[in-house]
C-alpha cells in the first residue's frame, strides 16, 4: 500500500513539474507577434478625469506605425513603479511625470535625448524657459516638458465689495497687499480670525491641498534671489534677497498672534475646505487649473485673477513646475517613443489638449501659448506673462525634498518667534548643504563604477 | 514511542516522503527566502552603504550609524517624540482597554450590545481615522472645543500646537481601546474561577480586593503580553503623524518611522533609511528584553 501511494505521488510529481516547464518554455511573451504596427508602453499617472491621456487617444489616431499601450498609474505609487520597473529591466518605453526630472535623470533612470533632439532640431526655444531649465542635468536633456502649472493672483472680488474694496482692482504691490489684508481680515466674537486677505504661510502640512506656492520665495526671486551657485555645488538660501522676502512674512504676520494663525489655517482642507474656495482667503497664488477648480467645487465664488504684486522697482515672477515625457534607461524602442514625445510636444497637440482637458494642463510649448486661439480667454495673457517670468520650484535638484522639508521648518520657527532668519534659514542651508555634499559625493563615486552617458 | 525514528534509521521510503514535504512547504520557504530573508540580509548590507536603489551601491561602513548617533538632530529628535508617545500612550491603552474589558465583564442585560458597540470603533482603519479626527479637533469648528467652549472653556489647538500635537495623537490613539486588545482581556476574565471571587468574598473584601488580587494576578501574563506588543506598535507610529501633519509643527510629530519614511522615499537615501530600521530593531529588542526581566518579576503564571 504504502509503496503505491509513493508511486502515484511520484507520478504527479513529475507531471506538474512538466506543466510547469511548458508553462515557462512557451508562455506567451508580449512582443512574440510581429505586426507591422510598433506598440510601445507608455505609463502616466492618474489625474482627475482621464483613464488613457488625451495625447495617447490622438497620436493613435493621428496615425498607423506606431500604436501607444497607456498605463495609468495612481501618481502616489508610480514613482516606485516605474523605479522597479526600470531596475528589473523591464521598463516602459516612455513615462510621464510631474516630480523634479532630475530625482531620476540623476538616478540613471532615464535616456538623455540630447541625441534625438540634435537630429531632429527639436525647436528648443519653443518651450518656456523655466520649464527646460528643470530638464537639464550635467548638461544632458531628459525630457520634454508638454504641460505645465502656471500660477496667478487670484482675488475675491464679492469679498473686496464687502471689505469697501475696488473688485476691478487688486493689489500691485506686496505693500498693498498688507493694507488690503488689514480690511479684508475679519473676526468672531471670540476673537478668533475667521476670514484672511492673504496667507502666505502654506507649510509642508497645507500644500497638497491648498495648492499655493511659497510666498517667500516669489518675493526672494523678484528680489533676484538665487538659491544655488551655477555649478549646482553650493546653496545660498540665506542670501539678501530671501532675507528680506522673509522678513515681509514675518511683517505681515506681526498683528496676529500665532495661536489664532494656527487655528485659523487648520480649517483649511481638500476640495470644497480649500481655503480660496471655502471664502476663507481673500486673495492668494494659484494655479491655473483653478478656474476649472472653482466651477467644480465653489461655483459661486466670484473671482479675479492678476498678475502677482511686486516689490517696487522689481519685475514679477512666478513658480512653475513641469509634466513632462521621458524615455526610461532599457526602454525597448526608444525611436517610437521620441516620436510619440514629438508629437505630445507640437503646437497643435497642445492646443488640442487644453481644449479637450477642460483648460487645465497649461502648454509648455510657447508657440501654443502665442496663438490667437489660445489668448481668445482674456486671463490666459496673464498666465502666460506669469510663466515667462516664473523660476522652477525644482530649486536644489540633487537634494530636492530636504530643501522644502528644511525652508518650511525654517519658516516655521521664524514665524514662532524662536529663531531668527539668520538663524533660521542658516540652519536649514547647513542641513541641505550637508545633503548635497552627499548626493555629489556618490553621485561622483557612481560614475567611476557605472558608465552610462557613453553608453551606445 | 515504539515508533521513534531517528535520522540514522530512516529507511529510502521515509526519505522519499520526508523530500515530498519539504516539497510542499517550497511555496513557504522559497517565499520566506526570497521576500523574507533575502530582504532582510540586504538591508543590513544596504545600512552600510550609501545607495538609492537604482544605482550601485557605495561601502561606507558605519558611517551612517556615526551620523546617525552623531550629528542628526532630527534622529534624537524622533527618538524623543517616539519615546514620549510610547511611554504617555501604552500605560493609558492598557489601563483603558481593562477597564472597559472589566465593564463588559458584567452580567448586566443586553452585554452583547454593548461589547458590540465599544468594539465598532476599532474597525476603522488609520487614514480614515485621522482624517475624521483632523475635524474632531480642529480649533474652530472641532467636536472637542466646541464641547469646551459650552463650560466656558478656550480649548487647545490640540494638532497646531508643538505642545498639545503628541498629546493629542495619544489621545487619538485611545479611540480603539474597545478592540481586539478588550477582548483578549475578556476572554482572560473570563477565565477566572468565580471561586477565587468567592475566597474573597468569605474574607469579607470588596470588588478592590477582587480586581486587585485576584483580577490583576490571574490575568498578568495577558496584561504582560499586550504591553510588550504596544510598546512595539507605539513605536512605530506613523499613519496618524503622516497624515494629519506631515511631522509638524516645528517637528513635534516627526516620529521614528515618519522620518525613515522620509528618508527612503522622498529623499531615496535607502543606505541611510536602512540603518534607521536597524537601530529601530535594536532599540525595540533591548526595550522588550527589558520588559522580560521586569515581567519575570512581575508576572504570574498559574501553570507554575
Amino acid at each position: 500500500m504504502k509503496m503505491k501511494a509513493g508511486k502515484t505521488l511520484k507520478i504527479l510529481t513529475t507531471v506538474f513539474l512538466a506543466i510547469a516547464a511548458v508553462l515557462i518554455l512557451f508562455y506567451p511573451r508580449g512582443r512574440a507577434h510581429q505586426t507591422r504596427q510598433r506598440t510601445i508602453s507608455f505609463w502616466s499617472c492618474t489625474g482627475q478625469k482621464e483613464e488613457v491621456p488625451f495625447i495617447v487617444m490622438a497620436f493613435n489616431a493621428a496615425q498607423d506605425s506606431i500604436r501607444v499601450l497607456s498605463n495609468a498609474i495612481p501618481w502616489q505609487e508610480q514613482e516606485k513603479k516605474v523605479l522597479t520597473a526600470i531596475l528589473s529591466d523591464n521598463p516602459p518605453d516612455a513615462v510621464s511625470q510631474f516630480i523634479p526630472i532630475v530625482k531620476w535623470a540623476s538616478r540613471m533612470a532615464l535616456m538623455p535625448l540630447d541625441k534625438f533632439i540634435e537630429r531632429d532640431q527639436f525647436d528648443t526655444t519653443a518651450i518656456f524657459p523655466a520649464l527646460w531649465q528643470e530638464m537639464r542635468w550635467q548638461g544632458h536633456l531628459f525630457g520634454i516638458p508638454v504641460s505645465s502649472a502656471s500660477y496667478a493672483f487670484y482675488y475675491n472680488k464679492k469679498l473686496f465689495r464687502q471689505a469697501g474694496l475696488d473688485p476691478e482692482r487688486p493689489p500691485q504691490t506686496w505693500d498693498e497687499v498688507i493694507e488690503y489684508n488689514q480690511k479684508l481680515t475679519r473676526y468672531d466674537k471670540a476673537g478668533n480670525i475667521i476670514q484672511m486677505g492673504f496667507f502666505p504661510f502654506y507649510r509642508s502640512s497645507l500644500v497638497a491641498s491648498q495648492n499655493s506656492p511659497a510666498t517667500a520665495t516669489i518675493i526672494a526671486w523678484e528680489f533676484g534671489a538665487s538659491f544655488l551657485s551655477a555649478d549646482g555645488k553650493t546653496v545660498t538660501l540665506i542670501n539678501p534677497a530671501m532675507v528680506k522676502a522673509t522678513q515681509w512674512i514675518v511683517d505681515f504676520l506681526k498683528p496676529y498672534p500665532i495661536n489664532k494663525i494656527e487655528a485659523f489655517a487648520a480649517g483649511f482642507g481638500y476640495g470644497d475646505q480649500q481655503a480660496f474656495a471655502a471664502e476663507k482667503v481673500a486673495m492668494m497664488i494659484l494655479p491655473n487649473i483653478f478656474p476649472d477648480y472653482l466651477r467644480i467645487h465653489a461655483p459661486h465664488v466670484e473671482y479675479g485673477i492678476a498678475l502677482t504684486p511686486t516689490m517696487p522697482g522689481h519685475p514679477i515672477a512666478s513658480s512653475t513646475g513641469s509634466w513632462w515625457i521621458a524615455i526610461p534607461r532599457g526602454s525597448k524602442d526608444p525611436e517610437a517613443a521620441w516620436e510619440f514625445i514629438k508629437y505630445a510636444a507640437s503646437k497643435q497637440t497642445q492646443l488640442d489638449a487644453y481644449i479637450a482637458m477642460d483648460q487645465n494642463l497649461f502648454p509648455a510649448n510657447r508657440t501654443a501659448t502665442n496663438d490667437p486661439l489660445f489668448l481668445q480667454d482674456g486671463k490666459m495673457q496673464i498666465f502666460v506673462t506669469q510663466l515667462e517670468h516664473a523660476h522652477s520650484s525644482t530649486i536644489v535638484p540633487m537634494a530636492h525634498d530636504v530643501f522644502w522639508r528644511e525652508f518650511y521648518t525654517a519658516q516655521e520657527q521664524i514665524v514662532y518667534g524662536n529663531q531668527s532668519i539668520e538663524q533660521a534659514l542658516g540652519t536649514a542651508q547647513t542641513i541641505i548643504q550637508y545633503e548635497l555634499n552627499k548626493a555629489l559625493s556618490y553621485d561622483e563615486y557612481v560614475r567611476t563604477r557605472m558608465n552610462f552617458f557613453d553608453e551606445k | 514511542m515504539k515508533n521513534k525514528i531517528t535520522r540514522l534509521q530512516r529507511n529510502p521510503l521515509q526519505k522519499k516522503q520526508a523530500w515530498l514535504g519539504y516539497l510542499f512547504v517550497a511555496p513557504w520557504i522559497i517565499g520566506f527566502l526570497v521576500f523574507g530573508l533575502y530582504p532582510i540580509v540586504m538591508s543590513f548590507y544596504y545600512s552600510l552603504c550609501q545607495y538609492d536603489v537604482l544605482r550601485v551601491p557605495q561601502f561606507i561602513g558605519l558611517g551612517n550609524y556615526k551620523e546617525l548617533l552623531g550629528h542628526d538632530p532630527y534622529f534624537w529628535k524622533s527618538i524623543w517624540n517616539t519615546l514620549f508617545f510610547t511611554v504617555v500612550r501604552v500605560p493609558l491603552v492598557i489601563l483603558g482597554s481593562l477597564l472597559l474589558a472589566v465593564l463588559v465583564n458584567n452580567a448586566v442585560k443586553g452585554i452583547r450590545f454593548f461589547r458590540t458597540i465599544f468594539f465598532i470603533p476599532s474597525i476603522v482603519t488609520g487614514v480614515v481615522l485621522s482624517a475624521l479626527w483632523l475635524w474632531l479637533l480642529n480649533p474652530q469648528y472641532g467636536l472637542f472645543n466646541s464641547i469646551l467652549a459650552v463650560f466656558g472653556i478656550p480649548g487647545p489647538l490640540w494638532l497646531q500646537s508643538p505642545h498639545w500635537s503628541k498629546f493629542s495623537m495619544v489621545l487619538m490613539s485611545l479611540w480603539s481601546i474597545g478592540g481586539g486588545r478588550m477582548l483578549v482581556f475578556l476572554a482572560a476574565l473570563q477565565g477566572i474561577p468565580t471561586s477565587l471571587y468567592e475566597v474573597v468574598d468569605i474574607d469579607g473584601g470588596g470588588w478592590w480586593a477582587k480586581f486587585r488580587h485576584v483580577t490583576v494576578p490571574m490575568i498578568s501574563p495577558v496584561i504582560f503580553l499586550w504591553t510588550v506588543l504596544e510598546v512595539i506598535f507605539s513605536f512605530q507610529v506613523f499613519t496618524e503623524a503622516y497624515v494629519m501633519t506631515k511631522g509638524g509643527p516645528l517637528n513635534s510629530t516627526l516620529f521614528y518611522n515618519l522620518y525613515l519614511y522620509y528618508k527612503a522615499f522622498d529623499d531615496f537615501s535607502m543606505g541611510y533609511a536602512s540603518a534607521l530600521a536597524w537601530l529601530l530593531l535594536v532599540i525595540i529588542l533591548v526595550v522588550t528584553l527589558l520588559q522580560f526581566i521586569v515581567g519575570k518579576k512581575v508576572v504570574y503564571y498559574e501553570g507554575k
